[in-house]
This record gives C-alpha cells, structure tokens and sequence, in this order.
C-alpha cells in the first residue's frame, strides 16, 4: 500500500460537477405524478368502474397545468432556452431525451383535450359584437370539443394509457441511460420512477376525493407501495453488491444528508408510514380525520424527496 | 478512412501547462473556463516516491456516450472520427455533460457545449492541434491511426507501455497516455481525494 496518495489539480480548470439542478429534479416527479393522473383516470375509464368521476374530472383539469409546469422548469434548466425549438426539429432515436420530448408533446395534446372537454358553455355577452362574434367563435369550437365523443372512446384511453405509461417510464431512463453515473445506470430506475409516478399520481387523486372514495382505492395505493418498496430495494441491492464505482454510488445515497432523507423521508415517511396508517383505516381503526388526509400527502413528499436524492446523489457518483 | 488521435508520453511531460494556454489562445476559449486539464499524481513510499502529470481533455472515443444522449443531434461524429458540437443545435440541456465518464464537457458563457476538438479547424488547413504544436517536450503526438506511418501509431507501436483512462466504461477513448504508471488512479471528482492507485 503507497504510504503518500496525492493528487493537485488547478481548481480553476475544472468544470462544475453539477449540471442539473432543482428544476430537473421536480420536473421528473411532475411527470411521474402526471403519468399517474393518466394511468388513473384512463384505466379506471376502461374497467368501466362507477363512482370516479371526481377522479376523471380532477385528472383532466390539473393534467395539463401540471405538465406545462413541468416543461416550464424542463426549459428553465436550459443554459440555451431560446433554442430549445431545435427539440422539435428532429428525432433522435437513440437519445432519451428526444423522445421524452416527443412523448411530452403527445401527452400534452392528450391533456389540453381532456381540458376542452371540460370547457363549460358560458352565455356569450353582447353576441352582436366584433369581440363577441370572436368569442362565440371559440366558445363553439369549444363546445364542439366536448362533444367529440372520441375523446371518452376506448381507443384513446388506451392510447392515453400507453402515453401515460411511456411517459412515468422515461423519466426513469432519462437517468438510466448515463452509463457514466454508476448511481443512475440501473435498470431499475425506470420502473421504478414509473411506479412512484403511479403511486404518487394516485395519491395526488385521493387528495379530491372523499374519505369513502379514498377507501376504495386503498388496496391498489398499498400495492403500488409495495412494489415501489421491493423496486427500491432491488435498486439499492443492485449498488451495494455491483461494482466498485456502484458501491461508492450507493454509500452517497445511503450516508449523509442524503442518506437522512432516503431513509425518513422516503422509506419511513413516504412508504411505510402511509402504508401503515392506510391499511389501519381500511381495517376500520378510528383515525382521526386530519390523520385519514395525511398518507396521500406523506406519498406526494416521498416521491418529491425520490428525485431529488436520486439526482443529487448521482451527479456525485462517477465511474 | 481517418481516425485522429492523440499520444501523451508521460514520461515526457515536464507538466509546464503550456498546451492549456495554447488551446485557450487558439480557440479564444472564455475566461474561467478550460478545454484541457492536468492533474497531478504523486504515490510511493518516500523516499521511493513517483509523480506524474496526467493531461486531461476530450478523448474523442470511437464510442463516445455522450453522442447518443444528444436529443438535437448537436454533439455528433464526424468522419475522421472527432467528436465535435454544432453550437446553433445545442441547447444547453447538458445530457452531454452528464454522460461524460471524463467530465471533459462544461459550458461556454453563451449556453452551448464547450469541449476540445482536438483543433478541427486547424486539421482542415493541414495544421497539428495548438497543443500539440506548443509542447516544448515533444510529449503530445498526434495523427491517424489508420495510417501506419503517423506520429501517433509510430509512437504507439515504440513506447513500451500504453494506456487509457477508465478502459472500464467501454468508451474506447482515442488519447492514449505512454509510460505510464498511474493513469489510471481513480480519483473522487468531489474532493479529488485518492480512491485507488492505477497500475
């Protein structure tokens, strides 16, 4: 063993390791959470499940917001924003990247007409008018939009399915596929992230409905937690037994500050709490009613906490 | 066919940092960025002690990852094998950056990639790369590996040992380090602390 290890390098020639910032990081979780909405609302349409039209009408007005929030920060993380047509020029099929591009652009066409369905018809006022002859023009376009009855059909659920699916996946291997961050390089992650989206879209649904509506749904929100739980644990076995560089990476999730918030805030708080105190209402235990509210909000906090100690933690890890 | 790549003897290297200047001039790279790095090494057992100086930059591999992740097509393979940016496509979404196993990609001020090109423009005028051209010791070659007779496959077949940084991920990078025997000390980019010794 060399008894003198050292290295100099001129600071100043060395570029910042970092690269992505908070906005990638809430980025993924508002496109894993909008996958979930998708998932939700278009698997509960095609079961043809009675009882859920809150779901279907908080789904299709938050989907859109939700999603353009997210390209928002997509394009705040840009170090050249007024390029970022250049996306939409082109597909790269090997680049993950492009195709989340495509896929957000297919889901956010998907979304603004689910909104338009929603669109209520207002009276026009003083219909005579330039503006009001503009404005009844839009307004039956839009009216004309709910009634497409295509929109409800078992087609586009599918499709919208599929692109819900398809896009909670690529937020996984946007990470996945940098094989120069050992942290990240698993393939795990995808569905992973995908089942978190899921779970947190889920979540994110129980929010509107009530405490009955959110019973039913129970049994399918612990499922997702649990295969969430056994996905986490397979991406962290998958580290501490791998390589060396995978060990590193795993003692950066796993230790510190990071490794704080991976085990309460994550594993504790955003899985099993909920867990927990879901199957003891579901079982009839007496909660009280702010507790009843709390594991949807613990689940949103987990899969927020999930992006950020993923993200963080692998722009550490190097081969 | 081309396939340009560059040779550093390390046993050569007087580590005076003149390429690094060179490149910054030839290529008016901006203030308080770099296209090329050296880090030094030193481990032994005093007083058996061995330092070297390990010149870092893009390594221009023929499987380069950070060509794949590009969602514009920006960060391409040319021809002769350079791995070059085409500023008007980036858009600064550092996939790149990320992707990289060296960590040889940063940011210009204007918001697009910025990396070594081993001197493209100058390869076209039948120019070497300036740091090449600088080096008072001779330690930088350069030239075609698919020509038998270039500088670099010459100083290939000669040295007595040769290697590359991270063989491990796959990239085959085309910058070969000559006689050397602690290129490949892994070194924590965090807090360029020591992980393992290279032999």
């Amino acid at each position: 063993m060399p008894e003198v290890e050292l290295t100099g390098v001129n600071g100043l020639t060395y570029p910042t390791v970092a690269t992505w910032h908070w906005e990638v990081a809430l980025y993924l979780f508002l496109g894993g959470l909008v996958a979930g909405l998708i998932v939700f609302s278009s698997g509960l349409r095609l079961l043809r499940k009675q009882g859920f039209e809150r779901i279907f009408i908080v789904a299709d007005l938050t989907g859109l917001p939700l999603i353009l929030l997210g390209l928002f920060l997509l394009w705040l993380d840009l170090e050249n924003r007024w390029n970022f047509w250049r996306l939409f020029t082109t597909f790269q099929i090997t680049s993950p990247m492009s195709w989340g591009s495509w896929i957000l652009v297919l889901v956010s066409g998907v979304l603004g007409l689910r909104l338009l369905t929603r669109v209520p018809s207002v009276e026009l006022p003083r219909p005579g008018s330039r503006i009001g002859r503009a404005t009844g023009a839009v307004q039956n376009l839009l009216a004309g939009m709910g009634r497409w009855r295509w929109v409800q059909a078992t087609w586009f659920e599918a499709m919208s399915l599929l692109l819900g699916v398809g896009l909670g996946f690529y937020t996984g291997v946007l990470l996945s596929s940098i094989s120069a961050r050992p942290l990240w390089n698993s393939g795990v992650l995808a569905p992973l992230f995908l089942v978190s989206g899921l779970a947190t879209g889920g979540a994110f649904l129980c929010l509107f409905l009530s405490h009955e509506q959110h019973l039913r749904l129970v049994p399918l929100t612990v499922l997702l937690c649990g295969i969430e739980l056994l996905l986490l644990l397979t991406y962290v076995l998958g580290l501490v037994y791998g390589t060396g560089a995978g060990q590193r990476a795993a003692t950066i999730l796993l230790g510190g500050t990071i490794g704080l918030v991976f085990w309460w805030v994550l594993v504790v708080g955003g899985l099993l709490l909920p867990v927990v105190l879901e199957s003891l209402d579901a079982k009839g235990r007496r909660l009280p009613g702010l507790i009843q509210r709390v594991p949807p909000l613990l689940k949103l906090t987990g899969g927020v906490a999930l992006r950020f100690i993923v993200l963080y933690a692998g722009l550490q890890s190097f081969v | 066919m081309t396939r340009y790549a560059m040779a550093i003897d390390v046993d050569r290297c007087v580590g005076c940092e003149a390429c690094l200047v060179a490149c910054k001039t030839e290529n008016e790279v901006p203030l308080g960025i770099f296209r090329l790095r050296m880090r030094e090494i030193v481990t032994g057992e005093f007083p058996t002690l061995q330092g070297e100086f390990r010149l870092e930059q893009c390594f221009h591999c023929e499987n380069a990852p950070c060509v794949p992740v590009c969602p514009t097509g920006a960060t391409f393979k040319n021809e002769d094998g350079l791995v070059l940016v085409d500023p008007a496509r980036c858009i600064g979404c550092k996939a790149c950056v990320t992707a990289c196993p060296y960590n040889m990609r940063t940011m210009h001020p204007r918001g697009t990639v910025e990396k070594c090109t081993f001197c493209a423009h100058r390869l076209a005028e039948g120019r070497e790369p300036a740091c090449v051209e600088t080096c008072p010791s001779g330690a930088r070659v350069f030239g075609d590996l698919d020509d038998p007779e270039s500088p670099v496959t010459v100083a290939l077949r000669r040295a007595e040992r040769v290697d590359v940084w991270k063989p491990e991920t796959g990239a085959r990078p085309k910058l070969f380090y000559l006689n050397s025997r602690t290129i490949n000390t892994d070194v924590d980019v965090t807090t360029g602390a020591v992980v393992s010794v290279g032999e």
